[in-house]
């Protein structure tokens, strides 16, 4: 990789040499890396990170425990009063009906008093609204004038009982026509509530959300009957998020090359430090004191605690296609033994497969469905669409480096790279903040 | 009640638990590097768990009270002593337990971590009016040593044993519930004879953490399995004293 540099003679002129100052100025924040792509080389547009002490994608990615809810800068009378002091309780908890005869839909929400623009914002796999990070995102938009919502992930347990239309979630072309015939619900029950008060609504997904962003993006631009999102920013979405969730899976079977009695010890020592991370943060010069495999086997062990709960939710409502024999009981050790068997890779070849094939009548190879879930399958539409953004790191564990091209390709000046961070975990800094504020405010503007 | 009877059945209780309880051991242990294809990682890093229908039920009753009881006196609480000033409360209650956390310390073997939290104590109770203020960690940096029985016991080579939910207190293991037994028998707020005292402290207590409880309750589809495999992993945390320098 080939980063652009700029020097000036000390025989230049004054405002030469002042140009170039500032230019080299400006490089400290914006590199321009360029990849080769098929012919021609194409430009990264790269977000400098001075002052992150990047370690690896992995212990990158565990700082993403850093993305929490701040009241420090309330008053003392802020922060005292009796009910929501916290911004995490600040917001409305509400619920709308999606679906026939199943429960509601929770969704958070925060308004602010004048009219804002509505950010809405959706997690990665199996992501709840509750989420610290997510909350603390919806906290850097509130606080830069928006109206936030949250909702949980299509592969959480609430989105799925509440208003998932397949047996079972995790294709992104289908899950993502659920999330937008939801959200179209919320949204307008929202604007029955607060008349005239949200100017504009924009969807911003993190992760899987990510990727559902894109294919909501796809989905508008076809509509007859649009909700009418005025941008969409795919924070850090997997180019093939069945192969992504794969990779999980290798991660998680490293615990397995432990001794027996290290395994549950790795385990809380990584555990330790995330935990530490939430709750005393990390001075800049500092690194995060955690065993590299130890921490790829705790990320994936949240991401299968995940899943686990989602199998558990379909088994409750029968939609296990026989797949999964023990009952489904008031004590369920058994059934989580079960349960634990499941990899990823066997959710999509099992599950998944099975349950997209009934849906459309048709049968999939696992190829098929992974390129069909895939973004390349919609690559020509995000190509040409100037209201889609996307935002990534260099060191992206579910974006092999090689991949990265595909979004220099795709997207051209509208994919920004953050140059550390792993897998979201990036956005705790004030760049990444203000990076993805100014996008949102920059489309404001422009329109 | 006479409050000699009441200790004294406390005292019964704890030779009593104490001599049913079985010792674990696992010092012997041999490390194997293979473990069969059955195991799960989930299965190791949670507690056993053969009582699950007891547990069950007695999470369901402590969730409802949590929920129809705490929350519902958290909030009412919260107009009537804003959370700092219930912190406060709480920190002098902490301050008097420094009794509980300097013998586990000394059971552990952590004279160190005894002497720190008798410092502590005389500080926080003189320059720190009875309490209030944590002085000690914040002018002089003592950290306090958050050890009590049932790490004390672990320290001994005692295994959890079963996993079981304490009636109203919530999660605990079999051996840590009779760490909690002592816990109650040596708390100074036991042996202070102000009636509604006890009650008033729990309460408060309660009101501090019920926020943390929800917000870990709600998201969970299980909520008894999410809440128990978190708290285990927190207290072997604990226990093997990883909660102490986060990085490097």
């Amino acid at each position: 990789m080939r980063m652009n540099s700029s020097q000036s003679s000390p025989h230049a002129p004054f405002t030469i040499r002042i140009a170039a100052l500032a230019l080299a100025a400006a490089l400290t924040t914006t590199a321009l890396p360029t990849i080769n792509a098929e012919s021609k080389p194409l430009t990264l547009k790269m977000v400098r990170m001075n002052g992150y002490r990047s370690q690896d994608s992995i212990r990158d990615s565990l700082r993403y425990a850093l993305c929490q809810v701040h009241d420090h800068d309330l008053s003392f009378w802020a922060r005292e009063y009796p009910i929501n002091g916290s911004f995490f309780d600040r917001a409305s908890i509400n619920e709308a009906q999606i679906q026939k005869k199943h429960p509601p839909l929770h969704y958070k929400i925060w308004m602010q008093t004048a009219k804002a623009p509505l950010v809405i914002i959706l997690p990665g796999m199996g992501g709840h609204y509750q989420g610290a990070g997510l909350n603390a995102l919806a906290q850097t938009y509130f606080d830069s004038g928006h109206s936030v919502l949250l909702v949980s992930s299509s592969m959480n347990w609430e989105f799925y009982v509440a208003a998932c239309t397949s047996k079972v979630p995790g294709y992104p072309p289908l899950d993502a026509k659920d999330i937008r015939y939801a959200l179209r619900k919320i949204i307008t029950k929202i604007k029955n509530e607060h008349p005239g008060e949200i100017i504009s609504t924009h969807l911003v997904g993190l992760s899987l959300g990510a990727v559902h962003t894109l294919f909501i993006a796809k989905l508008e631009s076809e509509s007859n009957k649009k909700i009418g999102f005025k941008s969409y920013l795919a924070i850090h979405p997997p180019i093939d998020i069945i192969n992504a969730l794969t990779t999980l899976d290798d991660f998680f079977a490293k615990w397995r090359k432990w001794p027996k009695k290290k395994v549950s010890l790795n385990i809380e020592k990584a555990a330790a430090v995330y935990l530490a991370l939430t709750k005393k943060g990390l001075p800049s010069n500092k690194k995060v004191n955690v065993d590299k495999n130890a921490a790829e086997v705790l990320i994936a062990t949240s991401y299968r605690y995940a899943l686990r709960e989602l199998l558990l939710a379909i088994k409750k409502d029968g939609n296990d296609m026989g797949l999964i024999k023990t009952p489904y009981g008031f004590k369920k050790n058994d059934l989580y033994r079960e349960l634990d068997a499941f990899s990823f890779q066997d959710y999509a070849e099992k599950f998944l497969k099975k349950s997209i094939e009934a849906k459309l009548g048709k049968s999939l190879s696992m190829k098929e469905l992974a390129e069909n879930g895939s973004l390349h399958s919609i690559s020509p539409f995000l190509a040409k669409a100037e209201n889609v953004k996307v935002i990534n790191s260099m060191n992206d564990f579910l974006v092999p480096r090689k991949k990265l091209k595909w979004f220099a390709k795709t997207f051209g000046d509208r994919a920004l790279f953050f140059e550390y961070g792993g897998h979201l975990g990036e956005l705790y800094t004030k760049q990444a903040k203000k990076a993805i504020v100014e996008y949102l405010t920059t489309i404001e503007k422009v329109k | 009640m006479n409050g000699n009877i009441l200790k004294s059945l406390i005292i019964s209780a704890i030779i009593a638990v104490s001599a049913l309880f079985s010792f674990e051991s696992d010092a012997g242990e041999t490390p194997t590097i293979q473990l069969p294809q059955s195991t799960t990682l989930f299965s190791i890093i949670s507690p056993p768990d053969s009582i699950e229908g007891y547990n069950r039920v007695m999470f369901e009753f402590n969730d409802f009270v949590m929920v129809w009881v705490f929350r519902p006196l958290e909030n009412g609480f919260s107009f009537i002593i804003p959370k700092t000033g219930r912190e406060h409360i709480d920190m002098v209650v902490v301050n008097l337990e420094f009794f509980i956390r300097g013998i586990s310390c000394l059971l552990e073997g952590e004279f160190k971590g005894a002497w720190v939290e008798t410092q502590r104590f005389f500080i926080n109770l003189t320059l720190g009016v009875v309490g209030v203020f944590d002085v000690a960690k914040d002018w002089f940096g003592l950290q306090a040593y958050d050890e009590d029985f049932g790490q004390a016991f672990a320290s001994w080579g005692i295994g959890p044993g079963n996993y079981f939910v304490i009636p109203i207190l919530g999660p605990s293991t079999v051996r840590d519930a009779v760490g909690e037994i002592f816990f109650i028998a040596f708390h100074p707020i036991t042996w202070i004879p102000v009636p509604g005292l006890g009650a008033f402290v729990f309460i408060n207590r309660m009101s501090l953490r019920v926020k943390s409880y929800m917000s870990l309750r709600d998201p969970a589809f299980d909520k008894y399995t999410s809440l128990k495999n978190l708290w285990y992993l927190q207290r072997k945390i604990k226990i093997d004293n990883l909660d102490r320098p986060p990085c490097e």
